[in-house]
């Protein structure tokens, strides 16, 4: 047998081995900020040891005519790229981390899924528009990108009709091209009973009926609250879960099952020949494309759940493109030497106070039997939910309200930024994007970090020594909410004296507390925000009493509710953004929704992407992959 | 032995009942799924006819002696989020997870099982200090850290294998490794603990008196002798890495059911959740039948009647 000594030098030895292990992995422990050459590895051996890596780009195929310049205007200091100009192709990998299934039928669309597939360049919509900031004008680029010619509003028989251009022609040559009865079935397929199309109730509330009067005219009877007037913006790419159009002929001929999964019942420029669900899509160009020409030849989007292996897999050239947390973007771009690019608008995050459950009647007649507004099950202002208020007992709401802004102001939101964000995120001044810049603004809205204020409002309150609540952190929906980010929240929050105790139920199953109005502690949420998100889209929406939809955990007074109606019936932008702005007041003014930061999306990009232009709208979503040019 | 066999089978039918109740239950329990697909323009009236659609208009002992039933015929149904068969989603990731299965069974057989009976013939030596460490490190380190380790230092400093996805035998090896890691640890000390057991028996002391070579005492007398504990864990281990591989497949994002099932929790998919469930469990309990009737294949002084 050993000696004791020669044991401990076994243990030493190999706790050695280990360390040194960790050290290689971790990149030997040299300093990351020294780093001045880059990890690029040589593209041949790559390839030898990972046939899945990526293909090097073909420069066979000239780009085409139509392909627009990149405009990538990346936060981070961009490294300039100096390769020759290439002549186009080559083989696209993106890796993310999910992909969306195959479905061609607005019946059975989901989630994030509607924008994600259109955008990502298989499906498309009805209506293009260019990025611009808000409002949004149309303008001739748009509608020579549209599936639209021309539309006409006759108001006085309360109808809209649109007349479909040829020569737009479905992925299989067998589905013919699209024309009017294409476009009414995909809008009334998106109705049909038991439809999963999240707009398809934002869509009712104007179109009563739509149909094909010939092969190119879509004549829509709108209901009595009048023919949408931004209808060409809901239907376009600048908005999210757009109707996609799909082959009538398809789902005639294949049956609903199989025309469901059809990869070539669409139109978009890139064709898929193989899409399996959260594993991978692969396609090809189509060229030529009638709304514009791939440069590169082929794209493949690659499921790879877990950030650090995407990231790993962006070092060893496996992937051009990832979607990765922004914190992980700054290391890709050092470890790549490539870039960063911004690819949507940006996503506001701060906290709900939900419990604050004050509408009283049914003013929108969608409260159903049972379903009495004035008993919702998280309507507790009791002391144990100080940041509750009852409506109508002013003690009680002014409270709740000094709570609300005592915790908003324990928030540092520039502290956040640097260390969550890398300093990618912007402050978020209001909920739905409201800020300083705009007309509208108004200075009482604007709450700084104050932590002095804050222990003085808490003492005001009676709660000198703090209290204890629950904090919802959904953990799984990080697109909308950094849950890293929430947490540091609950620590500001302790460094103020109070008690978060943090749960992270997954958003699947929290979400029916939201639905049911039970959830009545603070949680971490979006507000939609960014300077892109549109001041005349609806602001009351998500807090009004409506039986089975989705709220935020709040129900606004009665008089303040009823502008919901108003803003949907208000044909005017100029006048929904006039409403809006009364009721981003109401909630400034209550502090029901405490706003953090903006996070700007961005993806680290390869330096072999020499160009790209995603679309940078209101949608954190990666986009435009026909604009996307690789080195040769 | 028959009427072992039959019993055996009784109780896997129960269980397997039972493990249906639970599931359904517990996926019922989790929420309405009409509740994934809400948002505030949902009206009362489309909430109604998704529920119809769904099957959920029913009553909760009627939904589930449907479900049960569909279920027995390997029917559960349409996934809510890829709107095919449930069942075929399932199946389609089957030959991926197996593979992997295998992968990382093969690991940990030919890893922890030599080892294992090296550190007890060498006992006390570097060889059992070696293979005890390795043990413990096995045991000690959790799959999640030892894959993102891997894809560090094999994929991206040495750039030997590929960091991720499913291809040829290269993607094998990196999720084969990560998932098969702590069972060959666990090889290492079953297989250890009982060698040592055996090779201080009473018949292994009369056949080295004898003068029987040392190889024919180790690998003919001891080593069968010493099958029964690792063989008993194989089984279990078999269909843990069908239903456990979850992580490792998160990891190296490997199409497998695991990721399916997780997924399915995540997207409230009713219909891929329980089906995944209902054959996780019958995995787990047709390997327990499996590993019962080998007992006595291996070691003849086992008799069930």
């Amino acid at each position: 047998m050993f000696s004791k000594r020669f044991r401990w030098r076994s243990l030493v030895l190999a706790s050695m081995i280990t360390g040194a292990l960790v050290a290689v992995a971790c990149g030997g422990g040299a300093d990351p900020t020294a780093t001045t050459a880059p990890v690029a590895p040589a593209p041949t051996a790559t390839a030898a040891a990972a046939p899945t890596a990526m293909p090097a780009a073909t420069p066979t195929a000239a780009p085409a005519a139509t392909a627009m310049a990149a405009t990538a205007t990346p936060r981070p200091a961009a490294t300039a790229t100096t390769a020759p100009e290439p002549s186009g192709g080559g083989n696209l990998v993106i890796g993310v981390p999910a992909v969306c299934p195959p479905i061609f039928n607005n019946r059975f669309l989901t989630g994030a899924c509607f924008e994600r597939v259109q955008m990502w360049g298989f499906t498309e919509g009805l209506t293009w528009m260019k990025h611009a900031p808000p409002p949004i004008q149309v303008d001739e680029e748009d509608l020579s990108k549209s599936m639209i010619e021309s539309w006409n509003h006759d108001s006085a028989a309360n109808t809209l009709t649109w007349t479909i251009k040829t020569g737009i022609p479905f992925h299989n040559p067998d589905f013919g091209e699209v024309d009017a009865e294409d476009v009414a079935f995909s809008f009334n397929e998106a109705f049909a009973e038991g439809s999963t199309f999240n707009r398809a109730g934002q869509l009712r509330q104007w179109i009563d009926t739509i149909e094909a009067v010939d092969k190119r005219t879509v004549l829509i009877n709108c209901t009595d609250a009048g023919c949408q007037k931004d209808w060409i913006r809901q239907q376009s790419n600048y908005n999210g879960q757009t109707a996609s159009i799909t082959s009538l002929d398809a789902f005639e001929d294949l049956g609903e099952e199989a025309s469901l999964g059809h990869l070539e019942n669409i139109t978009g420029a890139f064709k898929a020949t193989r899409w399996i669900a959260d594993e991978i899509i692969e396609s090809e160009a189509v060229r030529p494309h009638w709304r514009w020409d791939p440069i590169v030849d082929t794209l493949t989007f690659r499921a790879i759940p877990e950030n650090s292996i995407r990231l790993a897999a962006l070092v060893n050239s496996e992937i051009h493109l990832a979607d990765l947390p922004p914190r992980f973007v700054a290391e890709a771009v050092d470890k790549t030497s490539g870039r960063a690019q911004q690819v949507g608008g940006g996503q506001g995050q701060g906290i709900w106070y939900a419990g604050n459950y004050w509408a009283t009647t049914d003013y929108l007649g969608a409260a159903g039997e049972g379903n009495d507004v004035t008993m919702r099950p998280g309507y507790n202002h009791d002391d144990d939910h100080p940041w509750i208020g009852e409506w109508g007992n002013d003690a009680s709401m002014e409270r709740a309200r000094k709570i609300r802004m005592a915790m908003s102001m324990m928030i540092d939101w520039e502290r956040l930024s640097d260390k969550i964000f890398g300093g990618l995120a912007d402050r978020s001044w209001s909920q739905y994007g409201w800020n300083p810049d705009d007309a509208e603004w108004r200075s009482s809205w604007e709450i700084g970090y104050d932590t002095a204020m804050a222990q003085q409002l808490l003492q005001e309150a009676g709660f000198a020594d703090g209290f204890s609540f629950g904090y919802w952190i959904p953990p799984d929906v990080t697109v909308v909410i950094d849950p890293e980010f929430a947490e540091a929240i609950a620590q500001m929050w302790v460094d103020g004296g109070l008690t978060p105790e943090i749960e992270k139920t997954a958003y699947s199953a929290r979400r029916p507390t939201l639905v049911a109005r039970s959830m009545d502690i603070p949680w971490a949420f979006s507000a939609n925000g960014g300077n892109s998100t549109p001041r005349d889209t609806n602001a009351v929406g998500s807090h009004v009493p409506r039986a089975g939809s989705w709220g935020s955990g709040l129900e606004l007074p009665d008089e303040i509710g009823q502008l919901w109606k108003a803003i949907e019936e208000e044909r005017e932008p100029a006048n929904k953004r006039m409403i809006n702005a009364d009721v981003s007041d109401f909630f400034n003014s209550w502090r029901l929704y405490t706003p953090v930061v903006d996070v700007v999306p961005f993806w680290a990009v390869r330096p072999e992407v020499t160009a790209w232009d995603p679309y940078t709208g209101n949608l954190p979503y990666f986009s435009n992959p026909h604009t996307i040019r690789l080195s040769n | 032995m028959r009427r072992f066999i039959v019993r055996r089978l009784v109780y896997g039918v129960v269980v397997i009942w039972l493990v249906s109740f639970l599931i359904f239950a517990l996926s019922r329990m989790a929420g309405d799924p009409r509740q994934f697909f809400v948002d505030e323009y949902t009206t009362a009236e489309s909430y109604e006819a998704m529920g119809r659609a769904m099957g959920l208009d029913r009553p909760l002992v009627v939904q589930y002696g449907l479900w049960f039933g569909n279920a027995l015929t390997g029917d559960f149904g349409r996934s809510l989020y890829t709107r095919v068969s449930a069942l075929d989603s399932i199946l389609e990731r089957m030959p991926a997870t197996l593979q992997l299965t295998a992968g990382a069974f093969i690991f940990a057989l030919i890893t922890g099982i030599p080892l294992g009976v090296l550190s007890a013939v060498r006992r006390g030596t570097f060889w059992d200090y070696f293979g005890r460490t390795f043990a413990l490190y096995g045991q000690a380190l959790p799959g999640f850290w030892l894959g993102v380790m891997l894809v560090l230092i094999i994929s991206v400093q040495f750039k030997l294998l590929p960091t991720s996805g499913k291809g040829d035998w290269t993607h094998y090896v990196l999720p084969a490794v990560t998932l098969g890691w702590g069972s060959a640890a666990a090889f290492v000390r079953l297989t250890r603990s009982a060698m040592l057991e055996i090779l201080d028996s009473e018949f292994v002391k009369f056949a080295r008196a004898k003068g029987v070579a040392n190889q024919k005492i180790i690998w003919k007398h001891s080593f069968r002798n010493a099958l029964i504990a690792p063989l008993t864990f194989s089984g279990i281990l078999l269909a843990a890495f069908l239903t456990g591989a979850v992580v490792t497949e998160k990891v190296f994002a490997w199409p497998g059911m695991g990721s399916l099932a997780v997924q399915s929790v995540i997207n409230n998919d009713f219909p891929v959740m329980t089906g995944s469930v209902m054959i996780f469990a019958g995995f787990f309990v047709g390997a327990n039948f499996v590993v019962d009737i080998l007992y006595a294949v291996i070691d003849p002084r086992i008799k069930y009647e």
